[in-house]
């Protein structure tokens, strides 16, 4: 028997709806003509086209609806002319019963009831087997519906019949449409309609699995395939009889036996033998799909209590190729559901209860019991839970040692998600899982790697669930898990993910279709031990240690955006991906965060690099920095909080406190310097800045020696590697020299930030300050370029006159003390009383009283003298008129010697601008005097230069054409000129607004 | 049709897996709620006769759907003949009310009926007893959006339900008994003059055909 090609059945389909459509109408008109047997005939007719054998099964389910359709029209039919029979017997009755009241019900039973039972034996004539009980099913179960009807008998008659229809599609079929006949007929009033009634469905179910799994060996074996198709397609009428049973028992309730409980009866008399069918039949495909269903229909708490058996004598039994894995997920799906849905009607019950108890108090009692009783058995034992798990999968494992390892791997993922959702904190029974793993499955696997992708998933998932990372502490399996993973891009990912997770990015939960049950927002988590920190660098080390890609090809990654260089070391390639996980680390440094004890912490930060993050030198010129100004924070910290209490409590010794902090600034020192060690050739800068920032905050907590000593690192790291390394920042090159604010080359720039530091610097004594300004004046003088030496020159002018205190109220600079005490003998017996109540009134604000010093500038000396008795309003600034006029002199000779005469210009204007301000500030040796022969000599030079430039214009004039270079040159000179004048102009202008305005610049003549 | 005789009307309800497309039928048909989660297997249908606008009795065939494909294996021949259709969703989860339209399409397309533009459809959200919070932000909105731009700016009726409680559940199945009646009479109204015809013409030939025995 070969089946017809699709179109042909298409056309065989729609023939058959066709005539069944045709007969249905045609029964129809009969039965409204009340002519029953011709109706009954048309019935047959379109019953006839169910024993095709042509069509495919869902083509036949089609048939099989319509057919359902017009079979119920018929049994309306039947069910209202019997009704109507009945009343009009009623009637009669009624009728008799007033003639003659004695005799009453002897007829009744005898004249209903035979119409529908005539017409059931009727229809037992029928020709063909399949009309014949369908016709018998629709009869019987509409009898069946009448009161008085003899259920049962007709029942067993009816499923008897059944069994002359061995074809298994029709069959099938049939079965199915005697099921959805009865759904609603069945009876359970007492135990015994019960009992049968449950007997009627399992024996249906049974008869349709054997035709079921019958189909998979009918026909020539080449057809294996298609009738594996056709009974999938087939399976949910076998399903149905699973569905009925669950309805049923739920709709039973006992019915007075105290002692029935539907779970215990599933558990004793519906599982054993459904479950026994199940492995009986030795059907991969009824088996996956029958416990599939199994699961589904039937509730939770049914499976809680046959778990055990279930997984221990069914899962084991079943045909060795199923997939235990898709059941157990099934299962535990269906009990991860179950516990969220279960949760919810927890937090329900108690909001209800919060409710109730506002309410009074004779409800509340009985609402009480109420909603405990919902919520009782909510209690599902973890533990227990597991352990039966757990037990099962032992035995599978030894059960059957080829296993493949997605198996393993599935079921241990569903056993983690089991144990993550109902007790995320239950970490014994993951650490079970993990210990098995790391012990039994992936040693027995190291030639394929390929495996270890499942493995991959198993770590993922606790990762993503728990609330936080830190939980992964209590897994100690979870690490030696991890390690055994061979391939570090696995391990890679795994680190990837927990850092993730401790720095709450979010990551698209593929992986995850457990949602934890919090969605707070996220919360940063401290690491405040060293414990902690080992907890979770141990995780990172392999993004520490293996942090390149070994096989980078620059051709193919495209996305490299630099290389990085070690000294003598290789080249590094970098990519956007590196630099992603770099950045990760530094937030993961911030963590490493004790707020109670900032002594500890230092202590955590060191041992997180001596022991993780110094293991890479590559890296930690990303790492390192991060590292450093966290600990300066700290230490800053610790310094002020220490100076306060000093400063309270002056008579407590201190010197332990000092200790540390001395020792601290020598460990980033060593730090600072480690970095220099591995990449002073091409970050040099980087570290001058960190060693800038480590001496700034010694110099603050007035630790001058340390503070001494970073500035001399300073001028090592600008000695060693600055000095020379300009023409290895291309973007140093384009440079202006023109452009006074546009930076400069590398060495000039450092020379601006360590004098930025220092003109800041206030608790150096003055020997130490001299001797450091001085020798960064020094290198100043000694840059390359002439513009540098000269700009650097004049910058440093400032830091032999302090503008600002900076100080704190009260506190006095050491750098001046003693210049105080010198000039004091000196000048002892000099005492102004009229300065005295100026500086008074100007203590609140010096920004303010800088700019009304210019008032008092000539005597600013003796200002300082007169603050011997007012210690508090006292100015104390560090100042050395001579030196600032050496320095300018020094800054005018470098600028007259340049031989580009309009960058001497520039310079020139620039060094007006600089004397301006040291006026302004009250250095008397730069007068009017000297600012007059300055313009003077601006003057001059522009007069000089605009001969030349005139000049210039016309002759561009007259050779319009002839070169366009030369053109372009003299424009350029031309531009350069302008600027210089335009400039001069705003800073003579500048002075005559100051003149007016301020009464400054007296003398100045513009 | 005789005044006598029953209308019955077949009523599909569609919708994800989850969003309580069982328990909104048995609320209704039986008054039950269960907590238990169960899966419908395939399709399965309950009856309800109901009276509506006033005197009229009508048999509410209900057919309650399979959400999870798996469980769909023998298609959804029983879609045809419906006379009306619950698309259903369920308010905490809006990937559940963004396959409505989903729904819609694959129930026009398999049911085959003759006024696509015109069929009676309802949208029912169902668990609105859950807490406000864990609802779908901004619900209504989303609704408007889907309603007006994805299922043809037709206005099908909306309610919203809770199964659990039986809330609005009477409601909505007295609407959809209403737009299933309207349906079905005005399917009387085209159809039957055709299957008149049709009748008549394939008759002879029918006669002819034998019936013979094969099993």
């Amino acid at each position: 028997m070969t089946l017809p090609s699709i179109s042909e059945q298409k056309a065989i389909l729609q023939g058959c709806l066709n005539n069944i459509n045709h007969q249905s109408n045609l029964m129809k008109q009969c039965l409204n003509e009340n002519n029953l047997l011709q109706g009954l005939k048309h019935c047959s007719n379109f019953l006839n086209e169910l024993r095709t054998n042509q069509l495919s099964p869902k083509q036949y389910y089609e048939m099989y609806i319509l057919i359902f359709d017009s079979l119920e029209s018929l049994s309306n039919h039947l069910l209202t002319s019997h009704n109507s029979k009945v009343q009009k017997l009623k009637k009669r009755q009624q009728q008799q019963q007033q003639k003659e009241p004695g005799s009453v019900n002897t007829s009744f039973d005898n004249t209903t009831s035979p119409f529908l039972s005539d017409l059931y034996e009727l229809v037992q004539y029928s020709g063909n087997i399949i009309p014949r009980l369908y016709m018998m099913i629709v009869i019987g179960t509409t009898y069946m519906a009448t009161s008085e009807a003899p259920t049962k008998e007709i029942m067993k008659d009816m499923i008897e019949m059944c069994h002359g229809v061995q074809h298994p599609i029709r069959g099938l079929f049939l079965r199915y449409y005697l099921s959805q006949r009865t759904k609603h007929l069945l009876p359970f009033s007492n135990s015994i309609d019960f009992n049968e009634t449950i007997e009627f469905l399992i024996a249906n179910f049974i008869e349709m699995n054997k035709l079921w799994v019958r189909l998979q060996h009918q026909g020539h074996s080449s057809e294996r395939e298609l009738r594996y198709r056709e009974r999938k397609e087939l399976k949910i009428l076998v399903g149905s009889n699973l569905v009925r049973l669950s309805q049923i028992i739920d709709d039973y309730k006992g019915n007075k036996d105290e002692n029935y409980s539907s779970i215990v009866f599933y558990k004793t008399k519906i599982f054993p033998t459904i479950t026994e069918q199940i492995i009986q039949c030795r059907d991969h495909l009824a088996q996956s799909y029958l416990i599939d269903v199994l699961i589904q229909i039937f509730p939770d708490d049914f499976h809680f209590a046959t778990l055990e058996n279930l997984l221990n004598n069914v899962f084991i039994n079943l045909h060795p190729l199923l997939k235990k894995s898709e059941l157990i997920s099934t299962l535990i799906d269906r009990f991860i559901t179950y516990n969220k849905f279960q949760s919810d009607l927890a937090t329900e019950v108690d909001e209800k209860l919060a409710v109730t108890d506002d309410i009074k108090e004779s409800k509340e009692t009985q609402s009480h019991e109420q909603v405990e009783g919902e919520a009782e058995h909510f209690n599902v034992d973890v533990d227990e839970l597991f352990t039966i798990f757990w037990n099962f999968y032992l035995r599978l494992y030894e059960s059957d040692p080829e296993l493949p390892m997605e198996e393993h791997s599935t079921i241990l993922q569903f056993y983690i998600k089991l144990s993550l959702v109902y007790d995320p904190k239950n970490f014994r029974n993951l650490d079970t899982i993990y210990k098995f793993a790391t012990e039994n499955l992936i040693t027995s696997d190291k030639e394929s790697s390929d495996n270890e992708e499942l493995w991959l998933q198993l770590l993922v998932v606790p990762i993503r669930y728990f609330k936080s990372v830190k939980d992964l502490f209590n897994l100690p399996f979870f690490h030696e898990f991890y390690l055994k993973l061979t391939n570090k891009s696995y391990q890679k990912q795994i680190s990837l993910e927990i850092i993730n997770k401790f720095l709450g990015i979010s990551t698209n939960d593929e992986l995850l279709d457990i949602s934890p049950p919090t969605t707070d927002e996220f919360e940063y988590e401290y690491l405040t031990t060293t414990d902690e920190i080992d907890g979770i660098f141990k995780y990172l080390l392999v993004l520490i240690k293996d942090s390149q890609q070994q096989q980078l090809n620059t051709a193919k990654n495209l996305g490299i955006i630099k290389t990085i260089k070690v000294n003598n070391g290789d080249n590094g390639l970098i990519t956007q991906e590196f630099l992603d996980i770099q950045e990760k680390f530094c937030k993961i440094i911030h963590l490493i965060e004790n707020p109670v004890d900032p002594f500890k912490n230092l202590s955590n930060l060191m041992y997180a690099r001596r022991k993780y993050l110094n293991k890479n030198s590559q890296n930690i010129i990303y790492t390192y920095p991060t590292l450093i100004n966290k600990i300066l924070y700290k230490l800053k910290i610790i310094g002020y909080m220490s100076l306060k209490l000093k400063k309270r409590n002056p008579k407590v010794d201190y010197s332990n406190q000092d200790l540390l902090i001395t020792t601290n600034f020598k460990n980033v020192s060593i730090i600072i310097d480690e970095l220099y060690q591995h990449h002073q050739q091409y970050s040099s800068d980087l570290i001058l800045k960190l060693y800038l920032n480590a001496a700034t905050i010694a110099d603050q907590l007035k630790q001058e020696s340390l503070a001494y000593e970073l500035f001399n690192q300073c001028f090592i790291v600008y000695e060693e590697n600055l000095i020379l390394s300009s023409h290895q920042y291309n973007y140093y090159h384009h440079i202006n020299p023109h452009d006074s604010l546009g930076g400069g080359s590398l060495p000039y720039q450092s020379i601006l930030l360590i004098g930025n530091k220092l003109i800041n610097s206030r608790y150096f004594n003055k020997e130490n300050y001299e001797s450091l300004i001085t020798k960064l004046t020094l290198y100043g003088s000694k840059l390359l370029k002439k513009q540098d030496q000269c700009r650097s020159v004049y910058y440093c002018a400032h830091l032999w006159w302090w503008c600002e205190n900076l100080l704190p109220p009260g506190e006095k600079s050491p750098t001046v003390n003693e210049v105080k005490a010198e000039e004091v003998s000196e000048a002892k017996t000099e005492k102004q009383p009229e300065e005295k109540v100026e500086t008074s009134e100007d203590k609140t604000d010096e920004a303010q009283n800088a700019d009304k010093q210019d008032d008092a500038e000539p005597e600013e000396d003796v200002d300082v003298e007169a603050g011997e008795e007012v210690e508090e309003d006292e100015e104390s600034l560090y100042r050395d008129d001579k030196r600032v006029l050496e320095c300018l002199q020094k800054a005018l000779r470098v600028a007259d010697s340049c031989m580009d005469p309009y960058l001497s210009l520039k310079l020139f204007i620039e060094i007006l601008n600089r004397c301006l301000i040291f006026n302004v500030y009250g250095n008397a040796l730069i007068d009017s005097r000297y600012i007059n022969g300055l313009i003077d000599l601006i003057t001059t030079n522009i007069d000089n230069l605009k001969t030349d430039d005139n000049e210039a214009a016309f002759n561009i004039d007259i050779n319009d054409a002839a070169n366009n270079g030369v053109e372009e040159d003299t424009d350029k000179e031309a531009k350069l000129f302008r600027q210089s004048r335009n400039l001069f102009d705003r800073t003579l202008s500048y002075i005559r607004d100051q003149q007016i305005n301020e009464n400054r610049f007296e003398g100045i003549i513009v | 049709m005789s005044g006598r005789k029953k209308t019955l009307l077949k009523v599909i309800i569609l919708g994800d897996s989850g969003v309580g497309k069982t328990s909104l039928m048995q609320q209704f048909v039986n008054s039950k709620f269960s907590h238990q989660y169960k899966a419908t297997i395939g399709a399965d249908f309950l009856t309800k006769e109901i009276t509506i606008d006033n005197n009229k009795q009508v048999s509410l065939q209900i057919w309650d759907t399979a959400g999870q494909e798996r469980f769909q294996s023998l298609g959804v021949a029983f879609y045809r003949g419906a006379d009306c259709c619950v698309l259903c969703y369920d308010v905490t989860n809006e990937k559940s009310l963004n396959n409505l339209t989903s729904w819609k399409d694959e129930f026009l397309v398999q049911s085959n009926v003759t006024n696509p533009q015109d069929f009676p459809f309802i949208i029912i959200g169902n668990k609105i007893d859950v807490d406000e919070n864990k609802k779908i932000p901004s619900l209504q909105k989303k609704l408007q959006n889907i309603t007006s731009n994805q299922l043809g700016g037709l206005n099908y009726p909306v309610f919203e339900t809770s199964a659990k409680e039986g809330v609005n559940v009477e409601a909505a199945f007295e609407v959809i008994a209403k737009m299933a009646l309207q349906q079905e009479e005005l399917n009387d109204a085209n159809g039957h003059d055709v299957s008149d015809d049709y009748n008549d013409a394939i008759n002879i030939h029918l006669e002819s055909e034998p019936s013979n025995c094969a099993c």
